[in-house]
This record gives C-alpha cells, structure tokens and sequence, in this order.
C-alpha cells in the first residue's frame, strides 16, 4: 500500500489519489460558496435597481440660449422646465420620470441642425419640443422629420417649419393669421383707413407681413409706408421720421420684441406715437417688451396668442408662475412652450414613446385647454385652431387688457394660407 | 417736407456722432500701432454694462460715466500691455486674429457675468423738446454734447499738448519717435486709456439711446467701426469723424426714401467695398 502510495506520489504529480479527491472537493466547495455569494448579491441588487427606478422618457428641447435671440430661447426653455416639473411631481408617465435634453442652438440654422441631430442620434430623445425661433425651426423641422421623430414648434410662426412634414406640429399660430387678424381688427372694428408696415425681414416677419397685406388688400387698407429691417436692427428714427410726414392711421409691426421696444421709444419721441396706433404681433408679450418699453408702449394692440388670468385656470396658472420665477407676466415664448410639453407629454401618456404612436395621440388631441384657458385642437395639417387674443398693453399691469378673444374661424383658420408657400 | 428733411439730418447726426464715439478708439490705436483693434467693440459693451451697473449704484449719471470710462480705460491698458504690446515684433495680422478672439472673449464673458438677456437703461431723461415740426429727443441732445466735448477735447490734447505732439510723431514714424527720445510705451498707454474711456461713453450712450445693454450689443459696431475707418483713412481722427457722420447720412437717406434692398450694414459695407476699389486710402488718408 504504501509501495502504491508511493508510486503514485512518484508518478502523479506529487499528491496521492486521495489528496487528489480532497482537493477537488475543496475547490468545488469554494466555487460552490462564491457562487452562492455572487448569485445572493445579484439578487440582491439588481433587482432593487430595475424595480426601484424606470428608465426615464427623453424629451429633447432646442433653442437660443444664448445670443441675440437668447431672450426667447431661455423664456422657451422656462416653459417647457415648470411643465416637467409638474409632471415629475405628479410621478411622471407610467412611473417614468421625464428627462429633458437641452440644447443651445445660438439662434443659428447651422447649429440648430446639428443639435437636432445630436439629440435624437445620441441621446436618443422619444420626441423634441422646438423652443426656438422660426429661422432655425425651418433649418432643423427637415432634419428631425427624416429621422421620424415627433416634434412639437412651440412659439415659431413660420409655415414652412410643418408643411410637408409628418412628424412636425405647431403648438402657436401661423404667422399669417396674426397678421391677418391684425389687419381685421384696424379696418374692420378701428375703421383705420391708412397703414405703415415694419416687417421684418426673415420667415417669422415675412409670415405675419403676408398676412397684414393680404389681409389689408382684402378689408380696404392702404399701405401708405413699408420698410423691411433685419433682426435685431435698432434704428427706425429715419422711417419713422417719414411715416410721421406721412400721416398714417396705424403702424403694423411684424418683428421680433426687442425691434419692438426701440419703434414704440422712438415712435413715441418723434410724436408717431400715440396719434398713430401702435399694432404688433406675438412678440409683443416678449421679454424685453414687458421689461424695457415702459410707460411708451401703453396703448399699444397686440395680437397675441393668449392672456393669462381672464379665468380661474390661468389665474391660478399665473399665480405660481409668479412663485416660480418671480415675474408676473407670462411670455408667449414660456407659455406657449409650457402647453406645448403639456401636449406633447400627454400625447406620451396615451400613445406610449414609439414616434408613430406619438404623432397618432398628438392628431386625436381632445379639449386640451391652452395657458389661455381655451380649448385647442389639431387640424388635419397639424396646426392647432388657436383663438387669438387681442390685448392693448399696459405698462402698470405689466400686462395686457384684453380687448377680445377672436374664435372666428374664417379668420384664425391656419389652412388657407398654405396656398401662399408652395 | 422742409422740417422732415432737418429732423432726417439731426437722425444722422445721432447715428454718425455715435459711430464716430466707438470709431476713435479703433482709428487712435491704428494710428500709433498699426493694430486694427477689433475688440474695442469689446470695450464698448463693457462700457455700457459697467454704466449701467454704476448708474444702478450711484443714481447718477455724471458718476456712472466717469465711472465706467475709467473702469474702461484700465482694460484698454490691460490689452496693451498683456495682449498686444508682446505681439509688437510679429506680423501685424497675429494682432488682428488675437484682436477678434479677444472681442468674442469679451462678449461671452459678458453674457456668463450678466446673462444673455437685454437690460434696460433705467435713465429717463424727460419729454422730448419739440421746436416747431422739429422733435429732439434729450438723449440726442445729449448724445450731440457728449460728442462735441469729447472731440473739442480730443483736439486740444492732440494740437496743444506735449503728450498729443507725441502720438502724433508716433503715428508717423514710431522707430523715428523712439530715436528722438519720445516715451513711446507712456504714449501707447495713453492712446488705450483714452480710446477705451471713449468707445465707454459710447456704449454708455447707445445704451440709453436704444434702452437696451446686451452681452452682442457689440457685434454690428465690430464691423461697422472697421469700415468707418477704412472710409476715413486709416488712423485719421478727423476722417472717422466725417465717415461717421456721412455714413449716417447715407443709411438715413438710402434706407428711407429708396428701394434698394440694403440693410444698414450692407450700405456700409458696400460702401467700404467701393471705397477699397477706388480710393484705398479712404476718404481723408495718405496715399
């Protein structure tokens, strides 16, 4: 035996068979115990981490956030920021918290593009809230339809950022249709007869510009003045100077707020203002409008895509936008922004993250109430049939009065005007 | 018509006094350094944003200005004696590229300091002065007192002084001016202190002229001084002052009662391009 023993020792690797067994069991019963060890730790934590925390819904958001058109981008981002919050408060969609992807887009098309990209290839966002201006709207609306993921333009005017894109709604008005109201408003209820235009000169300007002539042309204006200006320009004493020789009933201003304030200052010091009727759009109820114009816009008439606090809900509304950002206005660029990830969100809630599903929920929107307090729903082009709010400024209020709410839908219908962009 | 066409002459005058404020800074530098210096644009937000801070301090405008020209004229010498003065020995166009980086710095740093959204200039000067037809605002008024003294001055210190005798030689002849014992860096000095004090009152100005401060305010006068002192002839005070305020002139009239399709910037910049290809020197500079 020990002979055996021995020859085994010699001959095997130096244990013997039953040292050999010995060993292999120990092995085993270390493997055994750091199998269990492992599998009692992954049960013990992933398990927590799947049932703890949902994936969260990326909602992607795009915009100037800095720039000469930052005052537009950050009161966007403002919006969409308080309706997240409220949703998250509320424990988000389906125990899923919503995520938000911002983006600066510096007011550029280039940019814009390439943010809009950035985010759906990258961090691969269920759908995208356009909070930015129309230029650049335009520029990326071809970019995030190809790649077939919904997106809502909350305050761009432009026609062309939804037309023949399936993936792309609008959550404001056509530019057209301010411009058309506008127009309405002065000939038809003012019986102003004689009109200077300032349009700017870029798709949002052009938009509303398109509507104030047609609109003009239709209901028995003349235009005695027109003077196209860049965005961003500051200087109009030159054509004020001449349209206060000229005499004109009322003066129509497409542009963004900031062009806005220095017409109404310069307007008012050269006497242009008030003899002359101040008119402008959307962009009136603009940042730099309600902090920069003063007691020289009041009078003015904006038409306007809503007005808080002409009912419980915007009052309310109103009243904890004003806890949250300490400024008691609201800028069309943060409420329209604000409705449209509300819209956006509950299209989510019914039709799930898959894109098709989103836009199928968005086109059956039903008594979705806007920050105005009015019910809005789509058109079959994707355009809501939002009422405009027709308010004349002031300046103690830092707020509109409202003159009226126009629902004609011969007048604010978006449809028509898409025989102008072809 | 009459009183619309003086009311269209005082406009330009407003417009072409304040390019010739934010032009002078760039046309002195030039003229002593040879550096077209791009981020004085730079120096004029920082004059509008340090006047409306010291404006919101103080309550008082007079404060304010002084304020912010001095605060101003410490960052012209920071630029020289940091920036450029070590780029004195490379090519003129190492000067240009830093020049531009610096004004694009100086932007960005005003919009993370301050934010990105437009200000207002809280200054109300009163009810405009009305002399028959013709309507002044007090800011014009001020903006024309602003401009007189500051160029009555100007012209004192470059005719009367010694230290103006000095800038003068330099921008003659700076190897020249250092051989005959001029303190040429103690000249250099003064041309950026005074410079940027200037293209201060400029900002400071513009600001309450259009009520608004904001970190791009800057951008469009970048370009615009670079063609007024194209126009005026490189380095010549008198002719960025006669540019600016025929370049007023020309927008005022060209934009109001023409059709062509220009923005303001565009008239100036076709301006410049015509000027280039006829006159090189511009308008009042030496073959």
């Amino acid at each position: 035996m020990n002979q055996f023993l021995f020859k085994n020792k010699i001959e095997g690797i130096g244990i013997t068979e039953k040292e050999k067994g010995g060993v292999a069991m120990k092995i085993f019963k270390k493997l055994l115990v750091l199998s269990l060890v492992g599998t009692i730790l992954l049960l013990g934590t992933v398990p927590i981490g799947f049932t703890a925390e949902k994936e969260p819904i990326k909602i992607g958001i795009f915009g100037p956030h800095t720039g000469r058109f930052a005052d537009m981008g950050t009161q966007a981002l403002k919006g969409a920021q308080f309706a997240i919050k409220e949703v998250n408060a509320q424990g988000g969609i389906d125990g899923r918290q919503i995520k938000l992807y911002e983006y600066d887009d510096r007011g550029d098309r280039k940019e814009a593009v390439s943010v809009a990209r950035k985010m759906i290839e990258q961090d691969k966002v269920a759908a995208v809230i356009a909070g930015s201006v129309s230029l650049t709207n335009i520029a990326a609306a071809p970019v995030i339809n190809s790649l077939k993921i919904p997106m809502v333009a909350s305050f761009s005017n432009a026609l062309n950022i939804v037309k023949d894109h399936p993936y792309c709604f609008r959550w404001c008005s056509v530019g057209d249709v301010q411009g058309y109201v506008m127009a309405h408003h002065a000939v038809k209820e003012k019986g102003f007869k004689n009109f200077a235009l300032f349009i700017q000169d870029e798709e949002y300007g052009r938009g509303i510009g398109n509507g104030m002539e047609v609109g003009l042309e239709k209901f028995g204006g003349k235009i005695v003045y027109k003077a196209l200006y860049s965005p961003g320009e500051k200087e109009f004493r030159s054509h004020l100077t001449h349209i206060k020789s000229l005499n004109p009933d009322a003066v129509f201003i497409s542009g963004f707020a900031a062009s806005n304030v220095t017409i109404a200052i310069q307007g008012h010091d050269l006497g242009v203002f008030p003899k002359a009727q101040f008119y402008g759009a959307c962009s009136l109820s603009g940042v730099d409008w309600f902090s920069s114009v003063g007691k020289k816009g009041n009078g003015a008439i904006g038409i306007l895509e809503f007005l808080t606090g002409y009912d419980p809900y915007t009052k309310k509304l109103a009243e904890e936008w004003e806890r949250e950002f300490k400024i008691n206005y609201v800028t069309h660029e943060t409420g329209l922004t604000y409705d449209a990830t509300r819209l956006l969100l509950d299209a989510i809630k019914r039709g799930g993250t898959n894109s098709d599903k989103i836009v199928k929920a968005l086109m059956e929107t039903k008594g979705f109430k806007n920050i105005g307090g009015v019910v809005v729903e789509y058109t079959e082009l994707r355009e809501p049939m939002l009422p405009i709010a027709i308010g004349s400024y002031d300046d103690d209020k830092k707020n509109f009065n409202l003159i009226k709410y126009v629902q004609d839908k011969s007048l604010i219908d978006p449809r028509p005007w898409y025989q102008y962009y072809k | 018509m009459i009183s619309t066409i003086v009311q269209q002459i005082l406009n330009s005058f407003v417009l072409g006094s304040v390019y010739a404020l934010i032009t002078i800074g760039i046309t002195m530098i030039y003229g002593t350094l040879r550096i077209l210096h791009i981020a004085n644009a730079g120096v004029y937000v920082a004059g509008a944003y340090t006047g409306l801070l010291f404006y919101l301090l103080t309550h008082n405008f007079l404060l304010a200005v002084i304020g912010a020209m001095f605060f101003c004229g410490l960052i012209g010498l920071a630029i020289e004696r940091f920036i450029y003065r070590p780029m004195i020995p490379l090519p003129r166009a190492v000067a240009l590229i830093a020049s531009v980086g610096l004004f694009i710095f100086m932007s960005d740093l005003a919009r993370i300091l301050a934010g990105p959204l437009q200000r207002p200039f809280p200054l109300d000067l009163g009810q405009r002065v009305n002399i028959g037809e013709i309507s002044l605002s007090r800011i014009d008024i001020l903006i024309y007192v602003f401009t007189f003294i500051i160029f009555a001055i100007l012209w004192f210190i470059m005719n009367k002084t010694k230290i103006g005798y000095a800038i003068r030689a330099i921008s003659q002849d700076l190897d020249a001016s250092k051989i005959m014992g001029i303190n040429v860096e103690r000249s250099i000095q003064f041309v950026f202190f005074i410079g940027s004090a200037i293209s201060a009152v400029g900002g400071i100005l513009v600001a309450i002229l259009y009520n608004a401060v904001y970190p791009s305010m800057g951008d469009v006068f970048s370009y615009k001084a670079l063609a007024l002192i194209v126009i005026g002839g490189f380095g010549s005070l008198l002719g960025a002052v006669l540019a600016g305020l025929l370049l007023g002139l020309t927008e005022t009239f060209i934009t109001t009662y023409t059709h062509v399709p220009l923005s303001r910037e565009g008239i100036a910049m076709f301006f410049l391009i015509v000027l280039i290809l006829f006159r090189p020197a511009g308008l009042f500079g030496k073959e």
